[in-house]
């Protein structure tokens, strides 16, 4: 159609047409990815934020499991020098000779020594069993050394003050009460003593070259 | 005067024609201009929002880094609190029975006489020598006071009258703990010890 056929209703359309093409074909091809962008990115950034809000609440939790852990170790500290020997299975043969000593040239002296000193009169024998002879089956995170039964004779008051003291002992010792029997000041009590120890460190690796001994073979 | 117009309409047309397509060029650009000026909108605050993102992620990712340092932390504390526990579990445990022997004494008529007391963790037995009746029943009366150390107190025979009044007997005496006294235990202790070699 040449323009001189071109008439205004013609030009009225044309103009619509390309109005509506241009919005519609800028909207959607631009406007539309670019609400959608900062939609998700308005998204990440809600997420982001209310990550970053749990921040006091994290810190604070931080604090109290470090609190935590410190208290933790200042006691543990404390209770391994007062009442642990320095034992540790790092070297898992010296350790068990460390064992050895701490049983049969320690303890066993340390023990027996002490009823008398808290003012009971220990009319039992204390006997400590014999330590393990294999390293690599030790329990080296802890140990029980059942000890045995104690009689000691002494007033009432004595007596359990001497439960008590086992409190004060320099080792790890749990008390089991047994019978009560015969008149004050001349009671006798019977109870059985437990050790227990907690070795110092991890333990390193077991020793190839070490096992257990084996029974005789019969004749 | 009277003004007439003799031009054929054709002529009209084509001034018609080129204002209205005037118009609609100045409403194509006005469109184009306002779909310009809205993207160059979107496009700042996109790029604004991209500068906030990338700063509160980062911020974010310390928080879950921190998140990682209290996980971290809080594993260390089972194991030590164990150790704590059981040493202080059995510190406290020492100091069990001497506490209800006393409280036993507390509430122990001083006219009887024990002859053994033997304890079992959720019971007393209690062998007694009473001189007479009245005692045993003073005795019991106070037991039976022990609300906060005793949940029961069974004594098990007093003697009848056989020809005289009995002069001292002896009875026993079940109590029933309030509070049951259990020995602790340490989760990581091992199993059985070598044979010869007890628990080690």
């Amino acid at each position: 159609m040449g323009a001189s056929k071109l008439k205004t209703i013609h030009v009225i359309i044309i103009g619509c047409l390309a109005s509506i093409l241009v919005g519609v074909g800028t909207y959607f091809l631009v406007i539309k990815k670019m609400n959608e962008s900062i939609a998700g990115l308005n998204g990440r950034l809600a997420t982001a934020t209310e990550e970053f809000n749990k921040r006091p609440r994290v810190l604070a939790d931080l604090e109290a499991a470090k609190q935590l852990n410190r208290t933790l170790e200042i006691k543990y500290a404390k209770y391994l020098r007062a009442k642990m020997p320095p034992i540790s299975f790092q070297d898992r043969a010296l350790g068990m000779i460390a064992l050895w000593k701490e049983e049969v040239e320690t303890l066993g002296p340390l023990i027996r020594r002490w009823p008398e000193s808290t003012g009971v009169t220990m009319t039992s024998s204390v006997a400590i069993p014999s330590p393990p002879v294999d390293p690599n089956a030790i329990n080296t995170a802890f140990i029980t050394i059942p000890v045995g039964s104690f009689t000691v004779v002494g007033d009432f008051t004595t007596l359990l003050s001497h439960i008590r003291s086992w409190n004060k002992f320099n080792r790890l010792v749990q008390v089991d009460v047994g019978s009560l029997t015969g008149p004050s000041p001349y009671m006798t009590l019977d109870y059985t003593v437990t050790v227990y120890i907690f070795p110092r460190g991890e333990a390193g690796q077991t020793i190839p070259m070490a096992t257990a001994g084996q029974p005789g073979q019969p004749g | 005067m009277l003004k007439i117009n003799l031009l054929p309409t054709y002529i009209f047309e084509k001034r018609k024609v080129r204002r209205t397509a005037m118009m609609f060029g100045v409403l194509l650009l006005g469109v184009a201009v306002g779909m310009l000026a809205w993207y160059s909108v979107l496009a700042a605050k996109q790029r604004d929002l991209t500068v906030q993102v990338a700063d509160m992620e980062a911020k974010a990712n310390e928080v879950k880094a921190l998140e990682a340092q209290v996980a971290s932390e809080k594993a260390k504390s089972p194991t030590l609190q164990g150790k704590v526990g059981f040493i202080e579990n059995v510190m406290n445990y020492n100091l069990e029975y001497p506490k209800l022997y006393e409280d036993l004494a507390k509430y122990t008529y001083s006219r009887i006489m024990y002859r053994s007391v033997e304890p079992s963790g959720t019971q007393l037995k209690i062998g007694a020598t009473a001189r007479s009746v009245g005692d045993c029943g003073r005795y019991l009366l106070n037991m039976y006071r022990a609300t906060h150390v005793f949940s029961s107190v069974t004594i098990d025979s007093v003697p009848g009258w056989s020809g005289s009044i009995p002069r001292g007997f002896d009875f026993s005496v079940t109590c029933n703990l309030v509070k049951p006294i259990a020995a602790p235990t340490y989760a990581g202790a091992g199993g059985p010890g070598q044979p010869g070699v007890p628990a080690i």
